[in-house]
């Protein structure tokens, strides 16, 4: 039987591995779906006219080659779903069941292989609780985007052909054709058409792709759940089952109550057995469950039994709307929740209590009037920065806290609610979307303005890019992103809620070019005649041979970084990362890196506390 | 076992840090202990930091007994040595840009 440690050592490798096979999978989706796609739209242009447009004897014809490649969709889709749930039930059955080499690694055995068999069984038959089996989730899938394909498709070739009918009788009686008619006609046009056809597959929330990553993360997750699970619980030691919350938690659920909770006396998150283990307990999530064993509950963890509602009110006012929405977390705070109302839908704890809708409260106050230049704004910023300073520090952890004191002090002026429009699904869009919500409302709103954001999600460094408008029209194929352009278009990639952060404020610079400026000012006063050094030599890691940055009294070289190149936005002095490291400090989540700004560069600081309060686009 | 570590400071801010470090146990000592310990603690709590090459993302989850979550906390800072360099995890790679042209609009 394998120690203690080597099944612990063996779960965290196993979790890293379901990691990267999300990852893979999640890849070889978009590949799959973009390749057949690509395959719609040479049908498409195969049977197009030499006018450019698709005549109606074409119909049938390419609606039985593009069903063709659905079904070929499907079935390549389907292999990659089984052979990758296959591999998540092996790596979950692994870490207990697996056999120990001499290598230390850990490798499938009899019994392991046994469990993950099993595990498979259990997830296909698994029946969830709107009453539907995988195979029926699959059906659904593909039903939908095979109706969204063909459907555009028809109803484009029909419309342009009796508009292209209409507009012979306006011009046989010597009218002309009104602007209405003559757009119709371009319906059946190949671009177009061949954009409405790929567009139910590929684009956006609710997309045949977007539909597919969903359930392939849900059940990749479950099957290596399942396994972990089938084969833990006869282990001698077995104390409970760990509810762990994934590092790529977007935002707060009700994953944060369970993760934390200590119902049974065992330890936050801990539960008795598979059968107490409210995992997952929500589709596409990556959180993921770990053995606990007897001996790691404590006397403390023993003692610290609570009920769900004593674990809620721990949580903080944020977590807690997370878990409840905003009714409930209402209802909570005035002390009638009930434990039963705690997944019960907020219709249903309506009608239990008599709720009545609250009168709406009074609008923010609007922030003070009258722009701020730069000084102003640090100014402003250091008076209500030591305000805020002080209330975090009678919390405790004053960095840890600082945000919570932050955003409740501000929402008093201005909300910062608003959540910004993201293009596409996916980890990525959701990491962005909620970062959104950490800036000013009417700084989301202008970059929602300012052009059509894209965001995906990746494992490797992050980036933003924003289209110049010269680029609207013309179809963009880049690192993974597939649109029209429509003018300004940007691109996030971002695969943590920090570099999220981080990303979207390049996104905001952009968009504000004038608050963009306040950063830049600042750096060039910081900097002006201070020679640029490369990255490379600034901090000993393999930057590429054209990144460099002042150095200054950057809490972080990179913040010094300078960009020069012929085309792009620059600002005015090319010193990108200074605005975007900066409110990544404050807002980013990492009391680390927000604890050394306070310490070491508080100008800083209270120039983004000044731009939170009083900048406004 | 414990091994040693002298690191240089990439900022004004920061001084050398001294420390020593036993990946095994996970023990810290040395007179910049206390500094590596709330470093690694901080960044538990968060459980991810960004990291270089600016802004990459790295999970961390056990940096007192990992090598390659030390480096990168520590390579946030301080300049490191062969051992660490050595131990720095690569980023996932980046997908390949069908439009080389596009690469100019890229900000990271």
């Amino acid at each position: 039987m394998k120690t203690r440690a080597q099944i612990k050592r063996a779960t965290l490798i196993g979790q890293r591995a379901i990691e990267k096979l999300d990852a893979e999978t999640q890849q070889a989706l978009i590949d799959l779906y973009k390749t057949q796609a690509g395959e719609i739209a040479t049908r498409i242009r195969n049977h197009s006219g030499p006018d450019d447009n698709l005549a109606l004897q074409e119909l049938q014809q390419l609606l039985g080659q593009v069903q063709g490649i659905m079904q070929r969709l499907t079935t390549e889709r389907d292999a990659l779903l089984n052979e990758a749930m296959a591999k998540a039930a092996d790596y979950g059955a692994r870490p207990v069941l697996g056999s120990v080499m001499d290598t230390g690694a850990v490798v499938s055995s009899l019994d392991s292989m046994r469990v993950s068999e099993d595990a498979l069984r259990f997830v296909r038959n698994f029946v969830a609780a709107d009453g539907l089996q995988l195979s029926d989730r699959i059906w659904r899938i593909d039903r939908g985007a095979r109706d969204a394909v063909v459907n555009a498709i028809e109803s484009a070739i029909i419309q342009g052909q009796s508009a292209a009918q209409a507009a012979r009788e306006f011009l046989s009686r010597g009218d002309p054709v009104p602007i209405d008619i003559q757009d119709r006609m371009q319906s059946s046009a190949t671009r177009k058409l061949i954009r409405g056809a790929t567009d139910p597959l590929l684009t956006g929330e609710g997309s045949a792709l977007d539909n597919a990553m969903r359930l392939m993360r849900t059940e990749i997750n479950r099957a290596h759940g399942e396994a972990y699970m089938m084969g833990g619980e006869d282990h001698p030691d077995f104390g409970g089952w760990r509810f762990l919350l994934s590092p790529a938690h977007p935002k707060a659920d009700i994953c944060d109550l369970l993760s934390t909770q200590n119902l049974h006396g065992l330890g936050a998150g801990v539960y008795p057995s598979r059968e107490k283990t409210p995992w997952p307990a929500h589709p596409n999530t990556l959180s993921f469950v770990e053995i606990v064993f007897k001996d790691e509950i404590s006397a403390k963890d023993k003692a610290g039994k609570e009920t769900p509602l004593q674990a809620l009110a721990r949580l903080t006012p944020a977590q807690r709307q997370g878990v409840l929405g905003k009714g409930k977390a209402e209802v909570f705070a005035a002390g009638k929740l009930t434990q039963g109302m705690i997944r019960a839908p907020w219709r249903a704890v309506q009608k239990r209590i008599g709720y009545v809708a609250p009168k709406p409260k009074a609008p923010p106050r609007p922030p003070p009037k009258g722009p701020l230049d730069l000084d102003g704004l640090i100014g402003f910023g250091a008076d209500k920065g030591h305000e805020l300073l002080a209330k975090a520090q009678a919390m405790g952890d004053t960095a840890a806290r600082l945000p919570e004191v932050l955003f409740k002090d501000l929402n008093l002026v201005r909300s910062t609610a608003a959540e910004a429009k993201v293009r596409g699904g996916g980890r990525g869009a959701d990491l962005v979307r909620n970062v959104s919500r950490l800036f000013p409302d009417d700084w989301t709103k202008a970059a929602d303005a300012f052009g059509p954001l894209y965001a995906k999600g990746g494992a490797g460094r992050g980036w933003q890019s924003t289209l110049p408008g010269t680029k609207a029209g013309q179809r963009i194929h880049y690192k993974g992103f597939s649109f029209t352009a429509d003018g300004n278009d940007g691109m996030i990639v971002a695969g943590r809620y920090t570099t999220a952060v981080h990303e979207y404020a390049h996104r905001l610079q952009h968009a504000l070019p004038d608050l963009d400026d306040l950063f830049q000012e600042l750096h060039h006063r910081r900097t002006a005649g201070d020679p640029v050094k490369s990255l490379r030599s600034l901090t000993g890691i393999s930057y590429g041979r054209n990144e460099v940055a002042r150095e200054d009294k950057y809490i972080n070289p990179y913040q010094g970084k300078i960009y020069s190149r012929s085309t792009g936005y620059l600002g005015k002095h090319g010193a990108m990362e200074v605005l975007t490291m900066a409110f990544e400090s404050v807002l980013g989540g990492n009391p680390g890196t927000l604890e050394k700004l306070l310490k070491d560069d508080r100008e800083m600081f209270n120039l983004v506390i000044g731009a939170l309060y009083r900048y406004v686009p | 076992m414990y091994r040693k570590f002298t690191l240089q400071p990439q900022t004004q801010h920061d001084v050398e840090l001294a420390f020593e470090w036993d990946p095994e146990s996970g023990d810290l000592r040395g007179a910049g202990a206390g500094i590596v310990r709330n470093m690694c603690e901080r960044a538990l709590q968060i459980g991810h930091v960004n990291g270089h090459p600016y802004p990459t993302p790295f999970d961390i989850k056990d940096p007192l007994r990992s090598p390659a979550e030390m480096a990168v906390l520590l390579g946030q800072s301080w300049q490191l040595d062969a051992e660490l360099q050595q131990a720095y995890p690569t980023a996932g790679p980046d997908a390949l840009a069908d439009d080389t042209d596009l690469d100019q609009y890229v900000v990271n």
